[in-house]
């Protein structure tokens, strides 16, 4: 009887454990997908072409400008998006745009507190590009990159 | 002159927006105002003031030389065209006057390239575009012996100037590339350096490592009859080499200048010198230890060492807090004071400085 409740126990313990780190791991690589104005004049981007735009060294795709959004510190799809597209730590991003905005060649993206904030705002931009949840995106944006 | 390049900058901007009026109602949106400030004193065990004279210079009543404020605003007037301008007040400059730094339009020809004109930070130096930002790098000032912009300093590196500035950038494999082929005038108190025309080329490994050639060549003009007479028409030229690498937690510098003037002096050439710096420190969490090595020696015999442990602790990204303590040797010191307003006592002085830095 005894060893039946351990058992039981034991079982919802592990259950338990195993759910909550699938949950934490769903959290923490989420996907991010890389969202743009409708009108914009590309269906696809690369990674490559990402680091590029974000960190102000392209300022256009397809021959046309682009306005980027931002996600502000802190958040887990800036962190994701940072450290698997872009390849920066956030102290070396900042230290980046320090040399940046001081030389005054440069000013880094618009930042945004949430991903409805991006969607909302590239949805309305014309040129508009950002990154969020890619739970997030919906129809008012187009996806040109998802990063695992 | 700084009133007249404040009018102009002031009129430009007034007159991209007259034009755009449809960018006007998001002028805010547009604009970008960043700031920095510092706060420093330093003090040495010699009564002579070392790097500037009694009003700026540090000497063992101590001195508040480098503390300053900065304000940068960048305004993008449309996707090709952007404003940038920085105000700073400065401690001993003209009391805290707030004085254009550097103000100019930047206009993007393609992705590689872009035009830039006005009042330009001198690209020389690997750290000269922001080198009043001390959150930029570990020390409480950047190596005087290479970047001093005292008239009795190395003269590789300036303040700023007024003209053209074409950048190029590029790529390699993982390498970012840049390019900075600059043209203009260079105006100091009582002498200009008119038609500067220098290079920059730059390489950058993921920000881990960076390197730097620079060089540069331009004619004094001074009044013929005046203390510097002897300068004027004459060329002033500098060829600077630089590499900084930040990988892991390692932090090193290492810069090299040499400078040329074209003016002969008892059988020497008083503004020839050799110059360079080597620093490394490492990384211990918010803690960066470091240590610097400079040397600076003139044709005509002005020479200084300088040896300095530093600690710089960083709150935060954007406030950090420096202590140093250097050592300033001097050869010859009797005759030839070098950085020194007079001769000092001894050859060898010791300073200790402290900074509080902070970007906003």
């Amino acid at each position: 009887m005894y060893l039946k409740l351990i058992k039981w126990n034991v079982t919802r313990v592990a259950v338990s454990v195993m759910s909550l780190v699938f949950l934490l791991a769903g959290q923490a690589f989420a996907d991010v997908a890389v969202v743009a104005n409708k009108g914009i004049g590309v269906d696809s981007i690369t990674a490559k072409e990402a680091k590029k735009v974000w960190l102000g060294k392209s300022k256009s795709l397809a021959g046309t400008g682009v306005k980027l959004a931002d996600l502000l510190p802190g958040n887990a799809s800036r962190d994701h998006f940072y450290s698997t597209v872009v390849k920066k730590s956030e102290k070396k991003l900042k230290a980046y745009w320090a040399k940046i905005v001081f030389a005054g060649k440069g000013t880094p993206p618009k930042a945004f507190a949430s991903d409805a904030e991006v969607i909302s705002w590239v949805a309305s931009t014309p040129g508009a590009v950002g990154y969020v949840d890619s739970a997030a995106a919906d129809d008012s944006v187009k996806v040109l990159m998802i990063s695992k | 002159m700084k009133s007249k390049l404040t009018s102009i900058v002031g009129m430009a901007v007034f007159g991209a927006v007259l034009t755009a009026p449809a960018l006007a109602t998001d002028w805010t949106e547009r604009t970008n105002i960043s700031g920095f400030y510092s706060s420093r004193y330093s003090v040495t065990d010699e009564e002579a003031y070392f790097h500037g004279d009694r009003d700026s210079g540090i000497n063992n009543e101590g001195s508040f030389q480098g503390t300053k404020l900065g304000l940068t605003v960048t305004s993008q007037v449309n996707d090709d065209l952007s404003v940038a301008m920085l105000l700073m007040s400065a401690d001993g400059h003209d009391e805290y006057s707030t004085h254009v730094d550097w103000a100019f339009a930047s206009f993007r020809l393609s992705d590689e390239f872009t035009l830039r004109t006005g009042k330009l930070k001198f690209p020389v130096g690997l750290v000269n575009e922001y080198v009043d930002v001390g959150v930029t790098y570990p020390w409480i000032t950047a190596p005087l012996l290479l970047y001093s912009e005292e008239v009795t300093g190395a003269q590789a590196t300036r303040e700023a100037y007024t003209g053209a500035s074409l950048l190029w950038e590029g790529e390699a494999g993982d390498w970012s590339l840049g390019g900075d082929l600059f043209f203009g005038q260079v105006d100091l108190e009582g002498m200009s350096v008119k038609g500067t025309l220098g290079v920059t080329a730059r390489a950058n490994w993921d920000d881990t490592v960076e390197l730097q050639v620079s060089t540069y060549e331009g004619e004094m003009n001074t009044d013929p009859a005046g203390a510097l007479g002897m300068m004027n028409e004459k060329a002033h030229s500098a060829t600077l080499l630089g590499v900084k690498v930040d990988w892991n937690d390692i932090v090193a510098y290492a810069e090299t200048a040499k400078v040329e003037m074209d003016v002969t002096m008892m059988g020497v050439n008083p503004g020839d010198s050799d110059s360079w710096y080597v620093t490394l420190g490492y990384r211990m969490g918010k803690f960066l230890p470091h240590i610097t090595r400079q040397d600076w020696e003139r044709d005509n015999g002005d020479n200084h060492q300088i040896s300095t442990l530093g600690l710089a602790y960083s709150l935060s990204d954007s406030l950090v807090i420096k202590v140093e303590q250097s050592r300033i040797d001097t050869n010859n010191f009797a005759t030839q004071p070098g950085l020194y307003e007079s001769s000092p006592s001894s050859g060898s002085v010791n300073m200790t400085s402290v900074a509080v830095d902070v970007i906003f």
